[in-house]
C-alpha cells in the first residue's frame, strides 16, 4: 500500500514540476513511471507471497554492523527496486526492524605488588533496538559487570539504557527514558574499540561518572552548518546517599551518589545542555553543563539546598594518521557546609570542587586491511577533592593532592571493532598504583 | 474550554509542524536523481547481478571478499542521448541501523555527489552535512577514498562514517570495473 502512496507522491511531484519539463521529457518520465508501477506491482506480489517465511527467518537473524561490503541487513536482503528502496524499507517496519548489538571488555592488570594482580570480564553488554516505524524506535542495553552476580559475588547487572526516541523532523529528535547524558567523549561512546587504553581515562570516570545515565526527557537537534545541541530534564544525584566513611566518595564523588534509574529520588530534577560542532570533518569541539539540586527534598538532610554543577569542554582533531584530543571537566557542590559539619571526624566530606583534564595523542603507525596498530600516550591530572568548605579547615580537613597519570601503550585492531590493548600507567602521587594492563575489547 | 487548552498545547508542540511522511527518509531515490542530474532528459534503469567473474574482479580490487549484491540505479542521458553520468543506490548498516544513500558519478567516472536518503541512528546525523559528503567529490579510485585519510570521520559516529565510506568504495569500484566498460 505504502509503495502506491510513494508512487502517488512521485507522480504528484512529477506533475507539480511539469512546467519545468519539456513535453517530451514529461512523456519519457511518464513511461518510466508506468514501467515502475508494473515492476512495483510484481515486486509487491512477490513480497506478499514471501512475507510469512521471510519474517520468521528475519526474527532469528541478528544484524551485526559488518563492513558495508558484507551487510546482511534484513530490510535490504530482498531485492528492492531502485525507486522504492528506502520508502519500501520504511513502509514495512516488521520484526525485521529489531537489531541486536553489544560490546564486551576483558582485562588483566598487574601492579608492582603481584598479590594485587587480577583479571576480570569487566563488562559484557547486550543491546536490543527496535525501529517501530521511520520515526520511532527504542534502544535497550543490559549490562553484566565482572562476570558473576549472586549474593556472594561482586558482579552487577544493570540496565544501561532503555529509551524511546522519536524523530520530530529532519533536524530534531526527542528522547525519553533511561539514557546516557551527553557530556564528554566517553559517556556516549564507551565501547572499548572507541577509546585508547585498557581502562577508561580517570577524568571521565572520577570527575564525569562513567556510563552515567539518568531517567528523563531530552531533545537533540542539529543545524545545517554542523552544530549539534542537546538539552533535557532528568533525574539527578542523591547526596543523601553520601557516605563520608567510604573511600568511593574520593574515587568518584558523583559515582558514589548516582542513582542509575533505580527508584531514583526525583524531588529535585536536573537540567543539562550540550553543544558540539562537527562542521569540519575530522574536527570536533564541544562542551556541556549538568546542573541540579541534590538533597532531593529529603526532610532530615542537613543541607536542603545542596546543589551540583558539572561542566566540561572538549576537542578532538584527527589530522592525517593522528588522533588528538583534550578534555577538561569541573564539578562543584554548593550549600553542603551544614551536612559536612554533621560528618566531622569522617575522612571523606563532600568536596566543594573536583576537577581534571587530559590530553591524549594516538597515531596510526601501521595498517593493512582490517589490521591497524595505534600507539598512544595520555597525560591526565585530576583531583576529586580540590577544595573543601572553609568551615572544615578548623577540623584539619585539607584539599587532596592532585594526581597526575601518564598512560602509554597501543591498540592493535584485528578489525575496526575488535581490539587488543596493552599499556602502562605511571602515577605521580601514588606510585604504588603504577601498573601494566592488557585488554581485549569488541563491539558489534 | 478544555478543547481550547488542547488546541493551545498542540500549537506549541513541535510535532504540530506539518511533517513529511517519513521524517528520517530525507529524499526518495527519484528526488535524488532529479537533484543530482537536473539536466538529464532520461534515466535508464540499472539493475544487474554481478557475474562470478565480475564479483571476483570487484573483490580483488577491494582486497576483501564481499557478499554478492544487486547493483541498482540509473544511467542519466541528455536529450541527444549522450551519457551524462550514473547514479547507484545502496544501503549499509551504520552502527546498527540502516543508512540509505545514493552516489552520482560523472561521465568520466569521478564521483559527483553522495546523497544520504535516509538515516536512522541516534548519533551521526552529521554525515548529511555537505562538508562531510564533499570529501568524496572528484574521487575515482580506492586510494583516493581511504577512510581516515581522504575521508575524515565524525567524532561519535565513526561506524556510520566508516561503513558509508566502505559502501562508496564498493560502488566506485563497481562503476569502474563493471559499468564503465559497458
Amino acid at each position: 500500500m505504502m509503495k502506491k502512496t510513494a508512487l502517488a507522491v512521485a507522480l504528484a511531484a512529477a506533475f507539480a514540476s511539469a512546467p519545468a519539463f519539456a513535453q517530451e521529457d514529461l512523456r519519457a518520465e511518464m513511461r518510466a513511471l508506468r514501467e515502475e508501477v508494473q515492476r512495483l506491482r510484481a515486486e509487491l506480489d512477490a513480497v506478499k507471497a514471501a512475507a510469512p517465511a521471510a519474517r520468521s527467518a528475519q526474527v532469528a537473524t541478528p544484524i551485526a554492523p559488518a563492513p558495508a561490503s558484507a551487510q546482511t541487513a534484513v530490510a535490504s536482503s530482498s531485492p528492492t527496486s531502485p525507486a522504492g528502496a528506502t520508502v519500501a524499507a520504511a513502509a514495512e517496519p516488521a520484526e525485521s526492524a529489531t537489531r541486536l548489538f553489544g560490546y564486551g571488555e576483558i582485562s588483566f592488570s598487574r601492579p608492582q605488588d603481584a598479590a594485587q594482580a587480577q583479571a576480570t570480564v569487566g563488562r559484557v553488554v547486550l543491546g536490543l533496538g527496535h525501529q517501530f516505524n521511520e520515526r520511532t524506535k527504542i534502544v535497550t542495553e543490559l549490562e553484566v559487570e565482572n562476570a558473576v552476580v549472586s549474593a556472594d559475588d561482586q558482579g552487577e547487572v544493570a540496565i544501561e539504557q532503555a529509551y524511546v526516541e522519536h524523530q520530530i523532523n529532519d533536524g530534531l529528535a526527542v528522547k525519553a527514558g533511561l539514557y546516557l547524558i551527553p557530556l564528554g567523549y566517553l559517556n556516549e561512546s564507551h565501547e572499548p574499540p572507541n577509546y585508547f587504553g585498557v581502562k577508561r581515562n580517570f577524568v571521565e570516570t572520577a570527575i564525569i561518572p562513567t556510563t552515567w545515565r539518568e531517567i528523563g526527557i531530552g531533545l537533540t537537534g542539529s543545524t545545517d552548518f554542523g552544530l549539534r545541541w542537546d538539552a533535557g530534564v532528568t533525574t539527578g544525584f542523591d547526596l543523601t546517599k553520601w557516605d563520608a566513611t567510604d573511600a568511593e566518595a574520593l574515587e568518584s564523588p558523583l559515582g558514589a551518589v548516582h542513582q542509575e534509574g533505580q527508584f531514583a529520588k526525583a524531588g529535585n530534577l536536573a537540567l543539562y545542555g550540550a553543544l558540539n560542532y562537527n562542521g569540519q570533518p575530522g574536527l570536533n569541539v564541544g562542551g556541556g553543563v549538568f546542573i541540579g539540586d541534590v538533597a532531593q527534598k529529603q526532610p532530615d538532610f542537613a543541607s536542603p539546598d545542596a546543589r551540583l554543577t558539572l561542566a566540561e569542554a572538549h576537542a578532538r582533531w584527527t589530522p592525517g594518521n593522528w588522533d588528538l584530543s583534550a578534555l577538561y571537566a569541573i564539578g562543584s557542590f554548593s550549600n553542603v557546609e551544614q551536612f559536612n559539619l554533621t560528618q566531622v571526624g569522617n575522612p571523606y566530606p563532600v568536596p566543594k570542587r573536583f576537577d581534571g583534564w587530559y590530553a591524549q595523542a594516538g597515531y596510526k603507525a601501521w595498517a593493512q586491511g582490517d589490521y591497524a596498530l595505534l600507539p598512544f600516550v595520555r597525560y591526565e591530572q585530576f583531583n576529586t577533592a580540590r577544595k573543601y568548605d572553609d568551615a572544615l579547615a578548623q577540623f584539619g580537613y585539607a584539599a587532596q593532592p592532585t594526581e597526575a597519570v601518564v598512560t602509554a601503550g597501543a591498540s592493535f585492531k584485528l578489525h575496526p571493532q575488535v581490539v587488543l590493548k596493552a599499556d602502562y600507567q605511571w602515577f605521580r602521587e601514588n606510585s604504588s598504583r603504577d601498573m601494566f594492563n592488557l585488554g581485549i575489547g569488541f563491539a558489534y | 474550554m478544555q478543547h481550547r487548552w488542547l488546541f493551545a498545547a498542540l500549537a506549541l508542540t513541535p510535532a504540530a509542524i506539518v511533517l513529511p511522511v517519513h521524517a528520517v527518509v530525507y529524499m526518495s531515490a527519484e528526488q535524488a536523481r532529479a537533484a543530482l542530474f537536473p539536466q538529464a532528459a532520461r534515466f535508464d534503469e540499472i539493475a544487474i547481478e554481478l557475474t562470478p567473474a565480475q564479483q571476483q574482479v570487484l573483490d580483488q580490487a577491494l582486497g576483501v571478499a564481499t557478499k554478492p549484491r544487486r547493483v541498482q540505479g540509473w544511467t542519466a542521458r541528455d536529450g541527444a542521448g549522450k551519457l551524462i553520468g550514473q547514479i547507484l543506490l545502496d544501503e549499509v548498516i551504520g552502527k546498527y541501523e540502516l543508512i540509505s544513500y545514493a552516489v552520482a558519478f560523472g561521465a568520466d567516472g569521478a564521483i559527483q555527489a553522495v546523497e544520504v536518503l535516509a538515516y536512522r541512528e541516534s548519533h551521526g546525523q552529521e554525515i548529511r552535512l555537505p562538508a562531510w559528503r564533499k570529501q568524496f567529490v572528484g574521487k575515482k579510485t580506492l586510494d583516493e577514498l581511504r577512510f581516515g585519510e581522504q575521508i575524515k570521520s565524525i567524532s561519535g559516529a565513526t561506524l556510520s562514517c566508516r561503513h558509508v565510506t566502505e559502501g562508496v568504495q564498493r560502488l566506485a569500484t563497481i562503476q569502474r570495473t563493471v559499468l564503465a566498460p559497458r
